[in-house]
């Protein structure tokens, strides 16, 4: 039982992670209907920008997450204003291989500025682990779960209790409407991109004490993430948590009690599953295809 | 003669390779309804859509008081005060009916905006009723009134209205339009509606045009066009403009 709660718990921490990646596939598919392949990146941005300021710049913890979730930010910023806005007019699956090129730039300008080897940083500290009985919840474990429920608790009394959230969610189901109403459909593209990319930031500088930071990482973060909004269903913010902490969980139980190699093949084994089974994901409402 | 706040003049405009719009002009004043009415596929969404600013101009020019708002964005065509209620309402289906009143007036101050949605629920009460209800789950009628709510809440000078009373039961296109009649005399909006129900657009036009293949082919005022031999055959007569 407590080996049992011990592997839930290591799950639910991954899975916040993977929750997070989600997220930022969720709210830029809301404000623009594409699938931004480039969000794994952002996870591989923030862990590898917050390394370089830890160990390199030396800079402390503290003003390192700030400075590597500025720094993811500012790189979404750019990639759609500078890239995405230009080429709105060419057909979508132009726009999905423009997010895989800025993908793949990401991670050549990662690899050289701070090199290929896996780098290290501390735990966050100041919270410290929690022991009941023999099942221990690690401190960065407890600093990511707790940020993402401070991000849900936001991104919730950003989209209902906020004008302005309200005008980013009617964007999306009716973008015309929106625009007779003077609500700018570019505007609530970059703002979701910035979103996206400081929750992918933060969650790359929250994964780096414990998985280590690599320019490499951003694939299967990506995938990961991808697979986890799609499960919960694409579109639905609450859904791509859900669908991160599932897939985190089983993989984590899978990793335990069948093999840890099968590990990553699950999240998609999953993704299968739901597409076969339950195509508008685990949270979705059914799609009421029209006539 | 008073203020013209919108002008269309010589406006061709469509889609691809085809062309829709063939030089159309007109005119919109202060006080004023302008009834364009047409066959299915005349162009008239088309041309509504294009003074919003969704279909680039080809040709021709439009102007908002004398200023040129050819090649303005959507929105920013809204925020100028000329606002569109489109061809099948639109509304935001998840958000709640006050939801949709205060994204009308997106981008002006909260408390004028407030003001104005309780004018909004005094024209139309059954929103009142409603302002809590997801707009999604509401009858067509409504969903209509929303859609003008929603328009009305930014307080615009021109309002356009595509087809108001498509799908609506008689008693309820009785009541928009006598809305539209009152939005004209006590507001002073210019009012540009599209309407298949010609005779009922007609009857409340000061002026109005037949739009027919992307030219307008007649006009004069509302009694005018609703007297034209040619207009009572083409669109008032049988069953054939129904
Ligand atoms: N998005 C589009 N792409 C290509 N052609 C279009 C498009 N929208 C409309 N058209 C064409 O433009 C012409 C005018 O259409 P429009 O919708 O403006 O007519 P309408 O007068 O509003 O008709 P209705 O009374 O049926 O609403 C039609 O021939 C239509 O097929
Ligand atoms: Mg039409």
């Amino acid at each position: 039982m407590e080996v049992f709660i011990q592997i839930l718990i290591t799950g639910i921490v991954v899975g916040c992670i993977y929750g997070m990646a989600a997220l930022g596939f969720t709210i830029v598919y809301n404000a623009t209907k594409l699938i931004n392949f480039a969000n794994g990146e952002f996870l591989m941005l923030g862990g590898v920008v917050l390394t370089g300021a830890v160990t390199i710049a030396g800079l402390p913890t503290g003003v390192a997450v700030p400075v590597a979730v500025a720094v993811s930010a500012a790189i979404g910023w750019v990639m759609q204003r500078v890239i995405l806005e230009n080429a709105r007019h060419s057909d979508h699956l132009t726009l999905v291989m423009l997010t895989i090129g800025v993908a793949l730039a990401l991670r050549g300008a990662a690899a050289l500025v701070f090199g290929r080897d896996i780098s290290f940083v501390p735990e966050f500290g100041f919270i410290p682990l929690v022991l009941v009985g023999n099942v221990y919840i690690p401190s960065q474990g407890i600093w990511i779960m707790l940020t993402l429920a401070v991000l849900s608790l936001a991104l919730w009394y950003l989209f209902s209790r906020t004008l302005f959230g309200k005008a980013m969610r009617a964007a999306s189901q009716e973008p015309r409407a929106a625009a007779l109403c003077g609500i700018e459909p570019k505007k609530a593209a970059v703002i979701a991109m910035i979103m996206a990319a400081a929750i992918g930031g933060l969650a790359g500088t929250l994964m780096a004490p414990i998985s280590a930071a690599s320019y490499e990482n951003g694939i299967f973060l990506g995938l990961k993430g991808f697979a986890a909004a799609v499960v919960g269903g694409l579109g639905n913010p609450l859904g791509a948590i859900l669908g991160g902490l599932l897939i985190g969980v089983i993989e984590s139980v899978t990793a335990g009690y069948v093999a840890s190699g099968f590990k990553d093949a699950i999240g998609f084994i999953i993704l299968i599953l739901v597409l076969i089974l339950r195509p508008q994901g685990l949270a979705g409402r059914a799609v009421i295809s029209r006539v | 003669m008073s203020e013209e706040l919108l002008t269309v003049e010589n406006l061709v405009a469509g889609y691809g390779a085809v062309e829709v719009l063939h030089g159309v002009s007109l005119s919109i004043r202060k006080g004023q309804i302008l009834s364009i009415v047409g066959a299915n596929g005349a162009g008239k969404s088309t041309l509504l859509n294009t003074i919003s600013g969704f279909i680039p101009i080809r040709s021709g020019d439009i102007r908002q008081e004398g200023r040129s708002i050819a090649k303005q964005a959507p929105a920013v065509i809204a925020r100028a005060g000329i606002r569109h209620v489109p061809e099948g309402r639109r509304v935001f289906s998840e958000l709640s009916v006050e939801e949709n009143l205060q994204l009308g007036g997106y981008g002006q101050p909260k408390a004028v905006v407030q003001a104005r949605i309780e004018h909004i629920y005094e024209l139309f009460p059954r929103l009142l009723e409603r302002r809590g209800q997801a707009a999604g789950t509401m009858s067509g009628g409504e969903q209509q009134m929303l859609a003008i709510g929603r328009a009305l809440a930014a307080d615009p000078k021109v309002l356009m209205l595509d087809e108001p009373s498509m799908g609506l039961a008689p008693l309820v296109v009785a009541e928009i339009f006598r809305l539209i009649c009152r939005l004209r005399d006590e507001m002073g909006m210019g009012i540009l509606l599209v309407e298949q129900n010609a005779k009922a657009a007609l009857r409340i036009a000061d002026l109005a045009c037949v739009l027919s293949l992307g030219k307008v082919t007649m006009h004069g005022t509302g009694a005018e066009l609703l007297h034209n031999p040619d207009v009572v055959d083409a669109f008032l007569g049988g069953h054939k403009a129904a």
